[in-house]
């Protein structure tokens, strides 16, 4: 740092004043004082004494409370409790001026004494020199020098100084002296200090860490299987120090280290021989020594050395079974007897190869040497014993003796109480020995799977075992089948089996549901059982989940010996999803959701409600018939009028014969369309056409007949009333019906005509009608119902021709006559289509009904009033045809106009 | 006293096994005739040091003071001779750390044979003799034959009172058991 100096007259720069002490080292914690001391010349150049004097420490200017004037020249300052360990302290004076100068500057350095060193210990490692260490105690600060003394009672030794990088250890420069005590301590000294540590004192034989043995060798012995001889070469310490020792070995893939008691290798020995290795083994070896006394430190260890111990004969039978084969010889079995290899602490050696002998019941032994592991032979289905020995170097096993009973032999006897569970990783079996004494159990598993056939393993226990775990390479989540055979003198005993998990997981798949049957409020839900593959475990149960799309879910839990459910208290018409859940004891999964809709109707309930409905209807529809049927009379009485028939009239015959002839022409044809008075028929037979059933066909053809029939005797005006009250009676028109009877009204007088034209018919025509009521009694004889009943098809031509005789006979044969012919024969031909046609006509006829109605009703009338002329009754005869035409069925539709011809005697 | 007496004698046993090797390494190192096979000359002597040589009727008929009294003083001049040997060796085969390490290290264990003695000595409560140079100032000035043959005569001496040594200590065992 800066220091202000001041020159005089040209000489070397000097201070202007000093602190002291110069360069102080100050223990942490305690208190310091530094002075100031100003020169003279300084004082009067600058015209300053010691009260200018001011101290800054690091660049700080001290308080001035810490300042001590001890006169004119010197101030001095005082810290306590120093606790930074390097201050730079600095002398200034402050000038004329306010200009400060400075003028001397110290470093204070602060730090610890040492403390004592402990734990002082010291090694000699053979071959070295001695090595001293310690524990230097705490933290200085400071540069802390440790020096290793070491002396004899009479001889001191040179100081071993630490080097920077090992403060705490020291390797002292003399060869060691051993069996010479020696004195040792360690000095620790700093710029605030020196301490000592505890002296030591002791034989640096005492502390010797021998070289370990070398040249360890291993050597087997021929005579005994059992024992390693072991040589090595001592190190050189041994010319005068005894030795101990410790001899570690362990089998070649062992990682563990067993050690030779140590009292037994406790004195100095070149060679050792242990005893009670398995044959046939190869065991390591190591060995270390320390002074016999226990003085001192156990040496490294030696190096490694192996050997192997000499072979001897398998000290084991192999485990021995056999499987039987069907054969293709009669009275002969192959038999395939199967043994494992020996374990290497139970073979001794290596197996060179196997013995078997078989003995046929009762007769001679015969010798076999196998190699393999495996031997089929073909046997007959007499009993054998099958005896099996290992061989090896040195001798052969003791033999293995297997009974394959004869052919027809039943086994029993099997163990009881089979249990297999998991335990350790392992998959353990238990069982309950039979009563009788075993020879050894044979366990057979193998996986069991759909995917793979069952190739099971198997392994021998001795006859005392009831409790094993199966060594093998057991896969987690697969079900083994364990079989358990009790193997006695006299042949194995029946099996027991056992399926067993070494552990499960949750099944890989879940159950598939589906619904059997879907009823309102309940559903059959089915599933298969979980293929063993994916079961990975034990299935303990099952759950079911549903829930509607908004509902919640509900959870139903089914035994796992079940494949069905049913659920029940369902909403009816509602979407369910549901799906299903197998358990094993490790967890569960769930399987894909099934969606299936609850009908609105249980099974049956529509035929419940739609056949009572339909059946009620049809009660209704006949009971409503019957009564029709019955009262019809009564109801004809209610509803039609009695409309006597013209043309019994005597007012009939009144009427000219010509022009009603040529009005029947018209009227023929106006029927067809529809007309007026004769109009109104063609109505009837539309609104007959109406009704489509049989029934209304038949009674409407009754009524036809009847009337047919009638006419013949009843008088024309008697016959066309009866008719036109016929038709009503079929139609449900209002606007015929009164149409009708107005027609039926419009020959006896004008009246009618405005009855019609006021829609309401004079009452005085129905009483006029009322008169002839007797007439229409003989429609209705049973009689000819039957007759009509019975001659269906060809009934209608007889009452008609004769009708026609009676009342068409005086007219030549006119073209309506032949059309009735053939449309006679056609309607004799088909009935069916004569309905259709009808039905056909109905509606056409319907549709020109109003229009033409009009047309018709005033030629009607003006027939009615008087014969017309031939020109214009042609022309309607011509329309008439034309409509026929138009409709397409004259054929059909003529028939019954011809039969409505009642009219053609008018 | 049997602790004491034992590590001397232990001393005395792990020095003997090293004498004949470093008398051999001391001649091989000073050439001929000190290092022709078989070389000896059993009738060079020091006046200095004092003969191991004793007969054993008189060695036997001494008693534990004087025999290890003796020894003491043999040892004693032995160091310093060893020492002197040391110097001498340093200055005629300053290429030898094998000869002068073993020189020193000899010189090292008569020392500590030396303290262990004192201290079968304090335990058997008999008087410890003074040291005393018995090197004076004869020493110096001596011909590089002198100083080879004193050195042969040093450490064939130094192994023949190291076997001394051995009996007397083995006596002393014997004597007080531990």
């Amino acid at each position: 740092f800066y220091i202000f100096c001041c020159s005089f007259s040209g000489e070397l720069l000097e201070p202007c004043g000093h602190i002291k002490p110069e360069s102080p080292v100050v223990q942490l914690g305690s208190n310091f004082t530094a002075v100031c001391v100003l020169k003279e010349k300084c004082m009067d150049y600058f015209h300053v004494n010691a009260s200018y004097i001011f101290w800054k420490t690091n660049h700080v200017t001290v308080p001035k409370e810490q300042y001590t004037i001890i006169n004119r020249t010197a101030s001095s300052v005082t810290f306590t409790d120093i606790s930074l360990l390097n201050i730079q302290l600095t002398c200034n004076i402050r000038t004329f001026g306010q200009i400060d100068q400075n003028v001397y500057g110290i470093r204070i350095i602060s730090g610890l004494p040492p403390e004592k060193p402990e734990n002082l210990s010291c090694i000699v490692n053979e071959g070295k020199k001695m090595m001293c260490q310690w524990d230097p105690g705490r933290e200085t600060y400071l540069e802390t020098n440790f020096t290793l003394k070491s002396e004899w009672q009479v001889v001191k030794f040179a100081d071993c100084k630490t080097k920077r990088d090992t403060p705490t250890s020291c390797t002292v420069d003399y060869s060691p002296v051993y069996f010479v005590n020696i004195e040792v301590w360690v000095e620790a000294e700093n710029a605030l200090g020196k301490v000592t540590s505890d002296h030591i004192n002791f034989d640096p034989v005492d502390k010797v860490k021998p070289n370990p043995p070398h040249n360890l060798s291993v050597s087997n012995s021929e005579e005994l299987s059992s024992i390693l001889k072991l040589t090595w070469i001592n190190s050189s310490i041994q010319s005068f120090i005894r030795l101990k020792y410790n001899i570690q070995y362990r089998t070649r893939d062992a990682s563990t280290w067993s050690q030779i008691p140590p009292e037994d290798t406790a004195s100095s020995r070149t060679s050792f021989t242990v005893q009670d290795l398995k044959p046939f083994t190869e065991y390591v070896f190591r060995i270390r020594c320390m002074k016999e006394d226990g003085k001192g430190f156990w040496s490294d260890w030696s190096e490694e050395s192996s050997g192997i111990t000499y072979e001897d004969r398998p000290s084991k039978a192999p485990s021995f079974w056999y499987k039987i084969e069907p054969s293709h010889t009669h009275g002969y079995r192959s038999v395939q007897l199967i043994w494992k290899t020996l374990p290497p602490f139970e073979a001794n050696g290596k197996i060179l190869d196997y013995e078997v002998t078989l003995i046929r019941w009762k007769s001679r032994l015969q010798n076999y040497t196998v190699n393999d592991t495996k031997w089929t032979v073909n046997i007959t289905n007499d009993r054998y014993i099958a005896t099996l020995t290992a061989r090896n170097l040195v001798g052969k096993s003791d033999a293995a003796i297997l009974t394959i009973p004869a052919y027809n032999f039943q086994a029993t006897r099997p163990v009881a109480d089979l249990k297999a569970f998991p335990k350790d990783n392992m998959l353990w079996v238990e069982w309950t020995a039979p009563n009788e004494s075993v020879n050894k159990y044979i366990l057979e598993w193998c996986v069991l799977s759909d995917k793979s056939p069952c190739i099971p393993e198997w392994q021998q226990e001795d006859g005392f075992v009831q409790r094993t775990y199966l060594r093998g390479n057991l896969a987690e989540s697969k079900c083994y089948l364990i079989t358990v055979t009790p193997v006695y003198t006299d042949g194995p005993g029946s099996p027991e089996s056992i399926k067993a998990y070494l552990k499960q997981a949750p099944p890989s798949k879940g159950p598939t549901v589906r619904t059997k049957k879907v009823g309102k409020n309940e559903a059959v839900l089915e599933w298969d059982q979980l293929p063993v593959d994916v079961q990975n475990g034990f299935i303990r149960n099952y759950t079911i989940f549903y829930r509607t799309i908004i509902g919640n879910e509900t959870a139903v839990n089914v035994d796992s010996s079940h494949t069905e459910y049913t659920l029940s208290s369902l909403t009816s018409d509602t979407l369910y999803m549901v799906r299903m859940a197998a358990y094993t004891d490790e967890g569960g999964k769930d399987g894909p959701e099934f969606t299936f809709t609850t009908p609105k109707f249980a099974q049956g309930e529509i035929e419940a409600i739609v056949v009572p409905v339909c059946l009620a209807f049809l009660l209704t529809t006949l009971l409503g018939v019957l009564f029709c049927f019955n009262k019809r009379d009564l109801i004809k009485k209610h509803i039609w009028p009695n409309v006597p028939d013209p043309s019994k009239s005597h007012i009939a015959q009144w009427s000219p014969h010509t022009p009603p002839r040529h009005n029947f022409n018209t009227k023929d044809q106006m029927y067809s369309d529809g007309n007026f008075t004769d109009v109104s028929v063609v109505e009837i037979e539309a609104a007959n056409d109406k009704k489509p059933f049989p029934e209304d066909l038949k009674s409407l053809d009754l009524f036809k007949k009847e009337k047919i029939s009638t006419e013949g005797h009843s008088s024309g005006i008697g016959g066309s009333s009866c008719m036109s009250s016929s038709r009503p009676s079929i139609s449900s028109s209002e606007e015929n019906e009164s149409a009708q009877n107005t027609s039926g009204t419009v020959q006896y007088s004008t009246v009618v005509h405005s009855g019609y034209r006021h829609q309401v018919p004079s009452v005085q025509v129905f009483s006029r009608s009322e008169s002839t009521q007797p007439l229409l009694d003989s429609e209705e004889r049973p009689e000819d119902l039957q007759l009509v009943d019975n001659t269906e098809s060809s009934v209608g031509s007889l009452p008609r021709q004769q009708y026609f005789k009676q009342n068409c006979s005086q007219h030549e044969t006119s073209p309506d006559i032949s059309h009735f012919e053939k449309s006679k024969h056609v309607s004799s031909v088909n009935e069916e289509d004569f309905v259709r046609l009808k039905q056909q006509i109905s509606d056409i006829s319907q549709s020109y009904g109003s229009g033409q109605m009009k047309m018709f009703q005033e030629i009607s009338v003006a027939d009615a009033f008087g014969p017309r002329t031939e020109g214009q009754i042609e022309r309607f005869e011509t329309v008439g045809i034309e409509a026929e035409v138009d409709e397409g069925m004259p054929k059909s539709y003529l028939p019954q106009t011809v039969r409505r011809g009642g009219y053609m005697p008018q | 006293p049997a602790e004491p007496i034992s590590q001397a004698y232990s001393l005395a046993l792990y020095m003997q096994k090293n004498t004949s090797t470093l008398l051999q390494t001391y001649l091989q190192y000073q050439g001929s005739p000190f290092s022709d096979p078989g070389f000896s000359a059993p009738e060079l002597q020091l006046s200095s040091l004092p003969p191991a040589t004793v007969s054993f009727k008189t060695w036997h008929a001494l008693d534990d003071g004087e025999r290890l009294g003796h020894a003491q003083g043999a040892f004693l001049a032995l160091t310093q001779h060893l020492q002197l040997v040391g110097d001498d060796q340093r200055d005629l085969n300053p290429g030898s750390p094998i000869l002068l390490a073993q020189l020193g290290a000899a010189r090292l264990r008569a020392q500590g044979l030396l303290g262990n003695m004192a201290a079968i000595m304090t335990a058997l409560g008999l008087p410890i003799p003074p040291e005393e140079d018995t090197l004076g100032v004869v020493a110096f000035g001596a011909s590089a034959f002198e100083r080879k043959c004193r050195g042969y005569v040093v450490t064939r001496e130094y192994g023949h009172w190291t076997d001394r040594a051995v009996r007397d200590l083995s006596l002393l065992k014997a004597k007080y058991p531990g």
